[in-house]
């Protein structure tokens, strides 16, 4: 009788034993450099041996940080990479939360973080007029993809556009795995749904309610399309029998911000730690990371560097127009460079229209002079974004005192070329060649 | 099924490695649930024993309650924990949610109605005329209450091991207060959890594994603490 006591006693001590283990057991001493001051809570304390080994430097007040993400930049491994690096440079212990944007800036609004990286630029929007957020940052942006079964049943990959594909796929009744999670997914692709007029049928919409790479193995089951972020797409490729089949819409850029949580409505926020993540995020060096990450397993980066860039303008890194061929240096510019470039307004009349109206735009003889034609050129021809050619004696050109380059509606580049005929004033212009 | 291969393959790989992370997590989820039913074992054997013995009005109606309690849904107490410990919930100062105390506390209200519920049948199904018999010896309450804990001894380990069973196996609580942030909350059927979400599945079945061979080492030791010839 005594023993089977004993052993009674023996099981209670034993789970006493366990039980006092976690708060002395030390935390992972090198993820964690610096030494949490002993008055926050026992379990982020470490062993004093772990503060002497660590870099003298000044530990954050409050060390704990909590940062709300989307499941996309934790599933494609990116904040793994980053969060050690800014513990290491900072002494902040972050405590990342993955859930989807819609959660994460509630999460925002109670007070229940301190620095949010989301994807849902439009919310952002309204959180931030709110007076919930206090400082928003553009950090970087990939695009999503609308994937599904290599049958295509739905014969999206002719689309011309992300909505004419999401009609197709409507049309056609082919399965369509939804998040339905109020993620930034989600909401890019409600956004889609409404622009084309269309209220999904439960017969062929399947809402999962989960993050993204749950919903992609759910499409791939069930021979479904869905709409993805690249990143975890690659990512999960292998586990799936998907294959991207619409891309490059512009409405497909997905944009990641990083906010800092406004501590005068929640006095708990840390706000240091905060602006501390921010500051990191967009520092020349995190944005060098980011711009390189995955380059080596995909053959492609997951994300695009953007800090400092135009939220509008993102595509705008392939160049708006070139200037090559029989040039001294070969140019390539982006819209902005040419928007910053003089202006000048000339009024003049297309041939083809009835009276003559102001143009305003860069001068083609500026233009030119960036890329310094050879002497001997004779030919200069303008080449549209459809692969519209026209050509123009070199001579004309450079007699046009007032030939320009008009910035037109959409960000396009238009050829202004008063006196000349109407096919002369190329529109789209993506390309000059000299020859 | 080459992936159920893999996993196992790969879960005895994780283990004679001595893989620093999964040990951590191994580790973690031994600590935070053995604290949780130790915690359980010190509210519901007591509460188990006045239940079982004790004559007051309003017992039939807590047992009822408590046995209700034994079915509490994991996330349904995650969710009232994290609103508690929410930097907005009332106990928000305390900065205890995302911590492993967080998953304790959730941890130890799913487990404390299994221990006290089990700990109040297995008396209950004692002979009454024991208590009476010791009584009649002269035996103080105390000794009363001894005695028979002893010889309720073995559906009260029973009663343990359900309770370390029914926190060690859960995630919806663990995955809401604790946040599975790795290196600080993340225990082992978290991870399970995240992997099979990663698409590494190969990785969950092999911390499938190593979980169920915890458990059933920790069930071996109580079981064989029971059985045990005196």
């Amino acid at each position: 009788m005594k023993k089977t006591l004993y052993s009674l006693l023996i099981v209670v001590f034993l789970f006493g034993l366990v039980a006092c283990a976690p708060v002395t057991q030390a935390p992972p001493a090198t993820e964690e450099p610096a030494a949490p001051p002993a008055t926050e809570a026992p379990v982020v304390t470490e062993e004093p041996v772990v503060a002497t080994e660590a870099p003298e430097k000044p530990a954050p007040e409050n060390p704990e940080l909590i940062l709300a993400t989307t499941t996309s930049t934790r599933d494609s491994g990116l904040l793994d990479v980053l969060l050690p690096i800014f513990e290491e440079q900072t002494g902040y212990v972050v405590k990342m939360i993955a859930v989807g944007t819609g959660e994460a800036l509630k999460m925002g609004e109670e007070g229940n973080a301190d620095v949010l990286m989301v994807h849902a630029p439009a919310s952002e929007v309204t959180f931030m007029e709110n007076g919930f957020g206090k400082q928003r940052e553009l950090m970087m942006h990939n695009d999503f993809v609308l994937v599904g079964p290599a049958e295509d049943p739905a014969g999206i990959k002719t689309a011309a556009s992300a909505v004419e594909a999401f009609t197709k796929i409507a049309e056609a009744k082919a399965p369509f795995a939804s998040r339905a999670d109020d993620s930034g997914t989600h909401k890019m692709e409600l956004k889609l749904w409404e622009n084309a007029a269309i209220t999904p049928d439960p017969a062929w919409y399947l809402e999962t309610g989960q993050g993204m790479a749950d919903t992609l193995k759910i499409a791939s089951e069930k021979y479904a399309y869905t709409l993805t972020d690249r990143a975890t797409y690659l990512f999960q490729m292998e586990n799936l029998d998907l294959e991207i089949l619409y891309e490059g819409d512009p409405a497909f850029l997905n944009i990641y911000h990083v906010i800092t949580v406004n501590p005068d409505k929640w006095p708990l926020v840390n706000a240091e730690g905060a602006q501390a993540f921010l500051d990191f995020c967009i520092s020349p060096e995190t944005q060098a990371i980011i711009k390189d990450y995955g380059t080596d397993k995909f053959g492609q980066p997951l994300f695009i560097a953007d800090y400092g860039k135009d939220e509008n303008n993102l595509l705008g890194e392939k160049p708006a127009l070139k200037i090559g061929g029989n040039v001294e240096t070969e140019v390539s510019l982006s819209y902005d460079d040419v928007a910053a470039m003089t202006m000048t307004t000339v009024n003049a009349k297309h041939p083809k229209k009835d009276a003559a109206r102001d143009y305003t735009g860069v001068l083609l003889s500026e233009l030119l002079a960036l890329a310094k034609p050879g002497a001997d050129a004779t030919k200069l021809t303008f080449v549209a974004s459809d692969g519209f050619t026209s050509e123009v004696a070199m001579a004309d050109v450079l007699a046009c005192a007032d030939c320009l380059v008009e910035l037109g509606d959409e960000q396009s580049l238009n050829a202004v070329m008063p006196g000349m005929e109407s096919k002369a004033w190329a529109k789209y212009v993506v390309e000059i060649v000299i020859e | 099924m080459e992936v159920i291969w893999k996993g196992i393959l790969q879960a005895l790989e994780l283990l004679f490695s001595f893989d620093t992370e999964v040990l951590k997590v191994t580790l973690l989820s031994l600590q935070v649930s053995g604290l949780a039913t130790a915690i359980s074992l010190l509210i519901g054997l007591p509460l188990g024993t006045l239940l079982a013995l004790g004559k007051f009005p309003s017992r039939k109606f807590i047992l009822s309650l408590i046995n209700t309690g034994m079915a509490l849904p994991p996330v349904v107490v995650g969710l009232a924990v994290s609103i508690f410990l929410w930097r907005s919930g009332p106990l928000g100062s305390l900065r205890l949610i995302y911590t492993p105390i967080a998953i304790v506390i959730a941890q130890t209200i799913i487990a404390a109605p299994v221990v006290t519920g089990l700990t109040a049948s297995a008396l209950q199904s004692l002979d009454p005329r024991l208590k009476l018999q010791l009584q009649g010896l002269g035996a103080s309450q105390a000794q009363v209450t001894w005695s028979l804990w002893k010889e309720a001894r073995l559906p009260l380990l029973a009663a343990i091991m359900a309770g370390f069973g029914s926190v060690i196996s859960e995630v919806g609580a663990s995955m809401m207060v604790g946040g599975n942030i790795r290196n600080q909350t993340r225990v082992l059927t978290t991870a399970i959890v995240l992997e099979t979400s990663k698409g590494e599945f190969a990785l969950a079945i092999a911390l499938s594994a190593i979980l169920l061979l915890l458990a059933y080492l920790v069930n071996l030791f109580l079981t064989s603490v029971q059985q045990r010839r005196h």
